[in-house]
């Protein structure tokens, strides 16, 4: 039985990475759609660890000649924790309690407690892909500092699994806390809404004790004398974890203990409160219609509003697709407080590169708009509903653009108050707050753009669970690999070859070239809009 | 009101739809039966616009499918075996969508939404989230939905399935004013009894074709329907 709900479990993994129904104009076979996603994500798996692996080469690498080579291992667990923790943090309310075959599963004579264990198996594996992205560096460099040794490596990879035990723990405590106290309330936007702070909340917390401890390691560190006394009382399981990796098999053996330890004992609290939290219907069951409240809108206005509330309904898309509009407004406050020395640092800057650093500017936020890939999901999450709108008088072409409105305009007023803040503090004309405005604007235009066509040629209507197509469709994946290439081409080529900052002269100036950005982008956005209005409408016809 | 001419559907290799035409006149209830995978709902989804089609042509009210379907989708109205509905939406936010997309007054859409709610004992619960409804109250809510902008010609594949017996009689009550304001109806259902009551004609197909067609009393004569529909699917008579 539990072979075969984990095997159920792996496939609807295994189909979210794989393509949808089409693929320009003709069937893909699953199996060749995943192999072309597995590509695709390993390429920026495999820039992401090359990132890590030349960090860890240059910072690092030394302390592996000292007395303190645990540090090593220590640091690259937290990484590899936190880039685990990120990553799937918001899928554990998700996975484990929310999927949709509940329903199926629940009248089964399958005990709750092997569901939990297959979901929470399957969770594990999605934790250990994020984890290894952040620790597998640390071994690779280890090997070619010092050397292959078997026994070290396979405690690595002992302790690899031990981190990934210890991050899906941390990851259920705040799926677990958070399904246990929206489960009071009723469904919709109440229960989002406690969900959504909750989770930012513990979220934000963790990343707090997180950049504790890489302070307190950055202190044990220049501070060598006093490292023996500060480990044990502070970071005793990452001392472990480093020990271990160094082949300590007693450290290795107590740090599995421990995080096995956690780990059943989170199975078993979430396992005994499964069966009230999936079937708790909340404390609004009263609330009776009384007539009235009606308001007679357009259907363009109808159908943006319909896209509004599936958004704020689900805390999983408004924690992955808007994360990014909370950066948006807090980068430009922590900026703010640093204006002083900001200004300084500009007096220095010739004036000939002031244009180029709205230039850079505008790079950073173009990054940042990539990490919100709203209509990247937004067909899939039609799923068995989209009849609805398919029988309904109102072309494929407005319940398309409705989602590009959603997502471009949940980011309008952030962006002005962003560009606006950055401008003062970078004492900008006016002309270039404007161009860095209209720039990130027409960047999110053309993001938002790219994800509806991607999802439109790789829907997924399947799911059992939501997450899946928020957060790990092939669409999501693709579209940020899309966009962020674009704004690296686009950004990128002045910052290094027209800009003069790295030597030669300068090309083109800096606001000249806000222009010539906006220019990019607003062809690549009416051509996407052209797409999406002829090929894109008829690819919907037909879903 | 709807007419069926030459239409053909075809899955890949396999024939959904082979060759179907039918026609059904204002005012006119017609049954539309079949064994599972008949083709029923296959033709169904083609009438509203969600199925393109390899042949044939489907007009409403005289509008072709294929050419106008937004004008055709304004005058018609689908009701599916499954209540799929946003669930994200109250049941008033949902009717109240509906409303939007086909342009009724505030006025109107609060009249029309709190006459047919009451009917089918819904109201009450508007205010609720479509997730926590029954599949009763979703099927309700679908058939207020399907009923608000008074269409001329009314899809329903297995409409009846979770309602309960109130709202059955209610259902079968609309159905009748729907055709005495000129609307019509297309039923399909597997529920034989119901659809020798309520309907003016029948269209039986098997394989995608049609294989009896005619008025309920042509088609049945002394039988009942579900004899005739044993007696062509299997070949079997029975007593």
């Amino acid at each position: 039985m539990t072979k075969a709900l984990f095997k159920m479990q792996l496939k609807s993994l295994m189909s979210s990475m794989s393509f949808g129904r089409r693929h320009r104009g003709r069937e893909m076979s699953a199996r060749s759609g995943m192999v072309y996603y597995v590509v695709v994500m390993g390429i920026i798996a495999a820039a992401i660890y090359f990132a890590l692996r030349q960090s860890l080469v240059s910072m690092m690498a030394p302390l592996l000649f000292t007395d303190y080579a645990w540090i090593f291992f220590a640091m690259n667990s937290i990484v590899g924790a936190v880039i685990g923790f990120i990553t799937c943090v918001f899928l554990a309310d998700n996975m484990i309690f929310r999927p949709k075959d509940n329903d199926i599963l629940l009248p089964l004579p399958i005990k709750p407690s092997k569901i939990v264990f297959v979901r929470m198996m399957v969770l594990a594996i999605r934790v250990l892909f994020f984890t290894a992205i952040g620790f597998v560096p640390s071994i690779d460099v280890y090997i070619n500092t010092m050397g292959f040794d078997l026994k070290s490596f396979i405690f690595q990879i002992v302790t690899l699994l031990s981190i990934t035990l210890f991050t899906v723990s941390i990851c259920l405590i705040v799926g677990f806390i958070t399904s246990k106290i929206s489960s009071k309330f009723s469904a919709g936007s109440g229960k989002t809404t406690v969900t959504v702070v909750l989770s930012f909340g513990l979220m934000l917390i963790y990343m707090l004790l997180v950049s504790k401890l890489q302070d307190l390691i950055s202190y044990l560190v220049t501070h060598g004398e006093d490292i023996g006394g500060n480990i044990m009382r502070y970071l005793y399981p990452f001392y472990l974890m480093g020990r271990g990796c160094l082949g300590d098999p007693v450290s290795l053996l107590i740090i599995l203990l421990i995080t096995a330890a956690v780990f059943l004992v989170i199975w078993f609290l979430v396992q005994k409160n499964f069966i009230s939290i999936v079937t708790a219907t909340g404390h609004a069951k009263g609330k009776v219609y009384r007539g009235g409240g009606m308001v007679a809108r357009t259907a363009a206005s109808a159908l943006y509003r319909k896209e509004l509330k599936r958004l704020s309904s689900s805390a999983v898309y408004i924690m992955n697709s808007c994360m990014n509009v909370i950066f948006l407004l807090i980068i430009p406050v922590i900026l703010l407080t640093r204006r002083d020395q900001i200004v300084t640092a500009i007096a220095n800057i010739p004036p000939a590169f002031q244009g180029t650093i709205f230039v850079i500017i505008a790079a950073f936020l173009c990054f940042m708009m990539v990490m919100g890939m709203m209509t990247a999901a937004s067909v899939s999450l039609e799923g068995s509903s989209l009849w609805v709108i398919r029988t309904l008088p109102v072309s494929s072409k407005s319940v398309l653009m409705a989602k590009v409105k959603l997502q471009v305009s949940i980011y309008l007023l952030p962006l002005i108050f962003t560009t606006a803040v950055l401008g003062f503090i970078f004492n900008a004309s006016p002309l270039n707050i404007i161009l860095l405005f209209v720039l990130v604007v027409l960047c999110e235009v053309f993001t938002a753009e790219v994800g509806l066509i991607e999802n439109l040629k790789r829907p997924r209507f399947d799911w059992k669970n939501e997450a899946v197509v928020i957060k790990q469709s092939a669409a999501v994946g693709f579209s940020m690999l899309i966009c962020g290439f674009v704004a690296a081409a686009v950004f990128l080529t002045y910052i290094f070859l027209l800009s003069g900052l790295f030597g030669g002269a300068v090309v083109i100036n800096g606001t000249v070239y806000l222009i010539i950005a906006c220019a990019i982008y607003l062809v690549l956005a009416l051509l996407l809009y052209r797409w999406i209005s002829t090929k894109g409408a008829k690819i919907f016809d037909e879903l | 009101m709807l007419e069926i001419k030459n239409l053909t559907k075809k899955y890949g290799d396999k024939v959904a739809v082979d060759n179907l035409s039918l026609s059904l006149e204002s005012g006119k209830i017609c049954a539309f039966i079949g064994k599972n995978g008949a083709g029923k709902t296959t033709t169904l989804k083609c009438c509203v616009g969600m199925l393109s089609f390899e042949q044939g042509e489907i007009t409403i009210d005289g509008i072709s499918v294929k050419n106008d379907p937004l004008a055709v989708k304004q005058n018609i109205a689908y009701i599916p075996d499954n209540p799929d509905i946003y669930e994200f939406m109250t049941g008033i936010g949902y009717l109240n969508f509906i409303a939007d997309i086909f342009g009724l007054s505030k006025d109107v859409r609060e009249e029309r939404i709190r006459r047919i709610a009451d009917t089918f004992d819904l109201t009450k619960d508007l205010a609720t989230n479509v997730s926590a409804y029954s599949h009763g109250m979703k099927q309700k809510l679908v058939i207020i939905s399907a009923l608000i902008h008074e269409p001329k010609l009314l899809l329903m594949d297995e409409p009846f399935v979770g309602l309960d017996p109130t709202a059955a009689f209610h259902l079968k009550e609309e159905m009748s004013a729907l055709c005495a304001r000129g609307g019509a109806i297309l039923y399909s259902t597997h529920v034989l009894e119901v659809a020798q009551k309520v309907c003016d004609s029948v269209v039986i197909i098997k394989d995608g074709k049609v294989v009896r067609t005619g008025s309920m009393e042509e088609v049945t004569g002394d039988s009942s329907l579900e004899d005739v529909f044993l007696e062509l699917d299997e070949g079997k008579v029975t007593s």
